[in-house]
């Protein structure tokens, strides 16, 4: 019997197999495909105080291993999500992890506030960095001061498990990584996706509305490595690996590099089983090698 | 249509048929599902053996045949993923998410139908007349391609009970020019004392044209609209469609609003 059990600062969960925000809607999309109960947490999409209508198209655009997006937070605002979605993601037998983005250190807080009073919900996952957000989602993390001071309010609003989602976009993701680590958060996931841009040489316009958006898949497996790696050294705090997860191995690597669970992203629109596929991939990995716990795993790389 | 019938499935190429030069048939054996199709209806298709394409591929559901269990897709070759599809082989098994999206629908009253087709827009209306077959409804097809030799299966739309018009953009077959121009003729003259629905699917240009006709002769008419995916179901939220109201932009989806749209509704751009 493998055990994939996992514990983030006070809560446990099944396995170390999340959805991350933003690829898995909130979770009814999916339920054709699998049940999301098998998963070791679910992520909403993020949740904002407000309504926000999101980005005009084009939103998307593929990439050599990747994609582009720019879809720019749409979501019904936190009363809303409070009042349709949570009924359903209640029923999901694993644990919940609201994600929420706000223009100001304030709006995050009372995000928070308004989702206290909510049963269900397990976490809040901090979302500081959405480059896809003109008011200036980027400027929580790339700023450290201002990233520590926003957890810190937070925190003050909450006992539920808080997590800190980091940008790639900085020039020091462990400066951050600290910060955030000082303002009072229980786990870090990172990364978030890379700025990046393509153009459509044949109608000479950038292909987003935007112009830049953020890059995910396959394509930033690597970058997000190594900025897990710089995080893993310099923060105590557990790592919740995000970036072009495709497969089991992908997982397994960064399982293996040291965080303590995964995110899958893009990959859920591929194959919108993949988290399924991916829990019983790692289980199956386990006792092939004859690994009882996953924890004995975790963080076994040689360097 | 139900949407908790969708699947992610594994179906086989059943064969292959060249079109027009660069249009290809495919049919897939899939003897559950095809039943539930509807017209409009989608399947967003993984790309077999071609690891750096990310995405798969929506195509409109082109036609069923129940009896053999098989449905068909219609494509041009734009790019990779479409190239590569092309080279799939019968019995290659290809993965698909579907049936996917909303379909065509005839109210009950509905006396005469006008499809309004550009290009491959062709594609997603051989299925939906079928499923009108057996109605009492005047049926009218307004197609228009490139050149003679960019009509898909034109025999057999031949061989439905529809009446075709049809135009080219270089006079090759039928009139030259724009296929809303002999819409705009016929329904200047036709009797519209039955109760007439317009359908429409292909390029930009002439999606706007038959908003215009719609307004002008008050006949509620649909668009299905295509737009790049990422996932086909409601997840990504790429394929935001602007809805034509004023005040704040909203936006539906085209993958799980859509892709049918009352044409008035929603904004059409690019």
């Amino acid at each position: 019997m493998v055990d994939l059990n996992i514990k983030i600062g006070t809560i446990e969960f099944k396995n170390p197999v999340m959805v991350a925000s933003g690829t898995f809607g909130y979770a009814s999309e999916f339920c054709d495909f699998f049940d999301p109960s098998v998963l070791g947490a679910v992520i909403t999409k993020t949740v904002t105080e407000d309504f926000r209508p999101g980005n005009p198209p084009s939103r998307i655009v593929e990439t050599t291993g990747g994609m582009l997006n720019s879809i720019g937070l749409p979501n019904s605002g936190v009363e809303p999500f409070i009042r349709e979605k949570m009924p359903f993601l209640r029923k999901i037998k694993t644990r919940l992890i609201v994600n929420i983005a706000g223009k100001t250190g304030d709006e995050f807080a009372r995000v928070v506030e308004k989702l206290e009073a909510v049963d269900g919900i397990d976490g809040y996952e901090l979302n500081y960095s959405c480059p896809n957000v003109k008011e200036g989602g980027l400027s929580f993390s790339a700023d450290a001061a201002v990233a520590e001071k926003v957890t810190a309010n937070a925190r003050k609003k909450t006992r539920r498990l808080l997590i800190t989602k980091l940008t790639p976009n900085v020039t020091s993701i462990g400066d951050v990584g600290k910060a955030v680590e000082n303002g009072g958060a229980d786990a870090i996931s990172a990364i978030n996706t890379v700025v990046g841009m393509a153009i459509d040489l044949r109608k000479k316009k950038p292909r987003l509305s935007t112009i830049t958006g953020g890059l995910s898949g396959a394509a930033i497996k690597p970058i997000a490595m190594a900025k897990v790696y710089e995080l893993l050294k310099r923060t105590t705090l557990p790592l919740i690996a995000i970036g072009g997860i495709t497969d089991t191995t992908d997982a397994l690597e960064f399982l293996l590099l040291g965080a303590c669970a995964v995110q899958i992203g893009t990959q859920n629109f591929v194959n919108p089983a993949i988290g399924r596929d991916v829990v019983e991939g790692i289980a199956d990995y386990c006792r092939e090698n004859h690994i009882h716990h996953i924890s004995d795993f975790t963080g076994s790389l040689v360097i | 249509m139900n949407q908790n019938s969708k699947k992610m499935f594994v179906a086989p190429l059943y064969s292959k048929q060249k079109v027009t030069k660069s249009v290809y048939r495919l049919d897939f054996y899939e003897p559950d599902l095809t039943p539930l199709f509807r017209a409009g209806q989608f399947v967003n298709v993984s790309i077999p053996r071609c690891k750096e394409i990310v995405w798969r591929r929506p195509f409109s559901i082109h036609r069923v045949n129940s009896d053999k269990g098989c449905f068909s897709v219609l494509f041009d070759i734009v790019g990779r993923g479409t190239l590569a599809l092309k080279n799939i082989q019968k019995g290659d098994k290809v993965n698909m998410l579907g049936p996917l999206g909303n379909s065509f629908e005839c109210p009950d009253d509905t006396e005469q139908v006008i499809l309004i087709a550009g290009g491959l827009g062709i594609a997603p209306f051989y299925l939906f007349l079928q499923q009108l077959e057996h109605r009492d409804i005047k049926k009218t097809i307004f197609y228009g391609a490139a050149s003679a030799e960019r009509f898909c299966c034109l025999n057999e739309f031949e061989q439905l009970d529809a009446t075709l018009y049809l135009t080219t953009d270089d006079g090759s077959e039928g009139e030259s020019g724009l296929i809303t121009e002999p819409l705009w003729r016929y329904l200047e003259t036709a009797e519209l004392k039955r109760k007439t629905v317009l359908y429409t699917c292909g390029p930009t240009l002439m999606l706007k044209e038959v908003q215009k006709i719609s307004k002008q002769f008050k006949l509620p008419a649909f668009v299905s609209v295509e737009n790049v995916m990422a996932c086909g179901f409601g997840a990504c939220m790429g394929c935001a469609v602007p809805l034509d109201q004023p005040g704040e932009k909203r936006y539906l989806l085209a993958c799980t609003d859509g892709p049918v749209f009352p044409i008035n509704e929603i904004v059409i751009d690019g």
